[in-house]
């Protein structure tokens, strides 16, 4: 009887109600609560559902030693972790993402790069009053990539310069990802009137199939000479592209876009999710690093459109940009360009700044790869 | 590095340029690429022009001439006599030489 008795106790000693503390409860309902945004609101529902999951999966208390947990060497989702860890699934989430995105926008109107490129201050931005705040340069430089707006880009620089603030910086990127709609809007119409939300843009001119082979190849060419560091995610977004606008790739261009990001999207999804145990993302500098984060996003914003209207005092009358496109600098493909068609709707039915957001919207996935790369040469 | 830059200023100015500077040239690599596809800016082919006109391709300057010449020799009459040879030919009703010859005198 004895025996029968001990051996429940031990059994009960192992399973998670044992070992449950208030902040697995907390990181349990947090990722519940990302499930939940996910379904309803249908924010980011192909990212924050996996992390979400992953976040209850990560959260489960149990005893060590049985190398179940994500941070046990050899445990299987310690295997899959590696491809965070390592930083070879953001790569190949580029990959999806040139292979399932249309440049023309940005080849027809070139000038709309360098709100991409403006959009980027925010991440410097962050870096500075991290800084400021007691991180230490590489860790800054991993919690400031959270104003690119990518999550692959900041999984890849967070594991480079500080993988163990990766959970607490991937989950904030992605969270705020999926607040662009909440965070963009009140800042678009701050910072512009009402004259400038009905600018009309010029169409733009349509794209040859050649410009859209030649661009992947020179983009790549001249992105990577000038920021070698930034080479895995330039080389796999372009090369993604040219599968995808070569015409003689379909099958491969397919594959990228469609079962491969899926793969890598659910992989990273989860790991990302169960990396946040409680007793590793619980902490001060998980609250400080979503703070710096949101401003880094507000950063990015506010001068992504302040520099379309500084564009505009050089445009002439007819070619002039609307600033409600100046949000999509950021990155965040496609959700920050339908905040700026959805805004300039608001103010004129028949205004579609979809088509125009979308050149400094893809313009922002190559900054933010760009900003990425020069963060990595000096810090790390 | 870093360590030269406590508050990260120099870091910040320096990134941020670079990534202005990679755009900028991308913007100016584009820019040229969509004038030179556009046709807005055409790029001097001596050479092929030169084994065009070699093979007895005209310039366009000559099939400018040509045209010109053509319609200044042809007058409404002349489309009309063609035009109703066609139908006669199409309609299987003229049978000048032999069945779909079609033959047409010379303007005088």
């Amino acid at each position: 009887m004895n025996t029968i008795i001990d051996s429940l106790q031990q059994f009960l000693q192992y399973t998670g109600f044992a070992n449950m503390t208030w902040q697995h409860l907390v990181m349990i309902a947090i990722g519940i609560a990302f499930i939940t945004v996910a379904i309803l609101k249908d924010w980011e529902p192909l990212l924050l559902v996996p992390i979400g999951f992953g976040m209850i999966i990560g959260n489960i208390p149990f005893t060590e030693g049985l190398q179940i947990g994500i941070y046990e060497q050899g445990s299987v989702m310690n295997i899959l972790y590696q491809g965070v860890q390592k930083g070879w699934y953001p790569p190949l989430i580029f990959l999806g993402i040139g292979a399932m995105t249309d440049f023309s926008s940005l080849i027809s109107q070139p000038r709309l790069l360098l709100i991409g490129a403006a959009a980027q201050i925010g991440i410097f931005g962050a870096y500075v009053v991290a800084l400021h705040m007691g991180f230490t340069p590489a860790e800054s430089g991993a919690i400031g990539i959270i104003g690119g707006a990518d999550g692959p880009t900041a999984i890849f620089l967070s594991s480079k310069l500080a993988p163990h603030l990766m959970g607490a910086i991937a989950v904030s990127a992605y969270s705020y990802m999926a607040l662009v709609p909440v965070i963009q809007r009140p800042i678009m119409l701050l910072l512009t009137t009402k004259k400038e939300r009905l600018i009309r843009m010029k169409t733009p001119r349509p794209v040859s199939q050649r410009e859209k082979i030649i661009f992947p190849i020179v983009g790549f060419i001249l992105t990577a000479l000038i920021v070698p560091s930034g080479m895995p995610l330039l080389g796999m977004l372009f090369f993604g592209n040219l599968l995808k606008e070569s015409g003689v790739t379909k099958r491969l261009a397919e594959t990228a876009r469609g079962p491969l990001i899926d793969v890598v999207t659910i992989l990273i999804g989860v790991t990302v999710g169960c990396s946040t145990q409680a007793d590793v993302f619980l902490t001060g500098n998980s609250v400080k690093i979503f703070f710096l984060g949101l401003m880094s996003f507000v950063i990015a914003t506010t001068c992504g459109v302040l520099f379309a209207k500084f564009m505009n005092l050089f445009c002439k009358e007819g070619n002039k940009i609307n600033p409600l496109i100046g949000n999509a600098g950021v990155s965040a493909v496609p959700d920050a360009a339908r905040v700026s068609q959805n805004v300039g709707r608001e103010f004129d039915k028949n205004n579609h700044l979809l088509m125009h957001a979308m050149a400094p919207n893809v313009a922002g996935v190559i900054g933010s790869a760009v900003a990425a790369g020069i963060l990595l040469s000096f810090l790390g | 590095m870093a360590e030269k830059d406590p508050h990260g200023a120099i870091i910040t100015l320096v990134s941020v340029s670079v990534v202005f500077v990679a755009l900028v040239i991308l913007y100016f690599a584009y820019t040229f690429i969509g004038k030179l596809s556009s046709g807005e800016m055409k790029l001097k082919m001596p050479e092929k022009k030169k084994k065009a006109e070699a093979k007895g391709v005209p310039s366009g300057e000559e099939a400018a001439a040509i045209a010109l010449a053509l319609d200044q020799e042809m007058n409404g009459e002349v489309y009309a006599a063609i035009s109703m040879a066609l139908h006669q030919y199409l309609n299987d009703t003229v049978h000048d030489n032999e069945s779909y010859v079609i033959t047409i005198k010379r303007k005088r």
